[in-house]
């Protein structure tokens, strides 16, 4: 048993920290996926269900709250998504939730934030 | 005539100093102590890596970051949780540098927008080489520098460059 998680970012160095964090959290992974942007973030989740999106927000190509409206129009309200970002306004916040993120985690995190915000999401 | 000034030089030294030390203790577990606080200095910057990443807006500017090669690779070997001499691709080593500055980028922005500033952040641009010499604009002549140091000695110099006078 184990959650089946996306991380998409154009950081390969965060996609591996988000991945530590979620490990170091206790959360246990049956499936990890990578992409390095929104339009690859799409294509992995055409190879099957995710139990949770960790997203970044700033990347080329697709960014993170474009992901967070095409993830929205295929495959409704799962899985859940979490923005990874450096913004942590008021209005980033709302934004993002207005257009389908389930929560935001804020750079720089520590594990126990990681576990506070992936867990509460993750049944 | 120029706006007034809603952000002073001495604020925008103190989060440059926040925000880095936030970011290298939470993220590559390495303390950095700042020195002391610099204008920016002239119209190039060396060393053997330099990152840049640039703010858009009414007043935009940039972020500068330079480091030596041995201090980039350990910020990098920490950040994977990996020894340094591990570290093979350095194409690693610049990932993970252009990463620390887009953290510090992102919480330097948050609190100037909270003073009224209006920023956006563009993606950081990572150089390493030999006797890298990296020459900026010469309008962005406000702003502030410092360096932190480590309990190796190593320094990390960081500025922060905008157009105008701290208005916004």
């Amino acid at each position: 048993m184990g959650y089946k998680v996306l991380i998409v970012d154009d950081s390969s160095t965060m996609r591996k920290i988000v991945m530590r964090g979620i490990r170091q959290a206790g959360i246990e992974i049956s499936e990890a996926r990578e992409a390095g942007d929104g339009v690859q973030g799409l294509e992995a989740l055409e190879k099957g269900e995710v139990d949770i999106i960790l997203s970044d927000m700033n990347m080329p190509n697709m960014n993170g709250l474009e992901f967070v409206e095409k993830v929205r129009e295929k495959y409704g309200d799962k899985p859940p998504i979490v923005m990874i970002t450096t913004e942590g306004s008021e209005e980033f916040v709302a934004e993002a939730m207005s257009k389908g993120a389930n929560g935001y985690l804020k750079k720089p995190f520590t594990p126990e934030k990681v576990k506070d915000v992936v867990g509460s999401i993750l049944p | 005539m120029e706006s007034a000034v809603i952000t002073s030089r001495e604020k925008l030294a103190d989060y440059l100093a926040q925000s880095v030390r936030e970011v290298m203790e939470s993220m590559v577990f390495i303390e950095m102590t700042p020195e002391d606080v610099y204008p920016p200095e002239g119209g190039t910057v060396q060393g053997e890596v330099i990152v840049t990443l640039g703010f858009t807006g009414s007043n935009g500017g940039l972020i500068l970051a330079s480091t030596g090669r041995n201090l980039a690779r350990k910020v990098a070997a920490n950040m994977l949780g990996i020894e340094v001499e591990e570290l093979e691709d350095p194409a690693e080593m610049a990932d993970a540098m252009g990463e620390v500055v887009n953290m510090v980028a992102g919480n330097v922005k948050n609190q100037l927008v909270e003073d009224g500033w209006s920023l956006e952040l563009s993606v950081p641009v990572v150089n390493s080489g030999e006797a890298l010499e990296v020459k900026l604009c010469a309008n962005l002549a406000w702003g502030v520098g410092r360096t932190f140091v480590n309990e190796e000695g190593e320094r990390f110099r960081w500025e922060l460059r905008f157009r105008g006078n701290g208005a916004g």
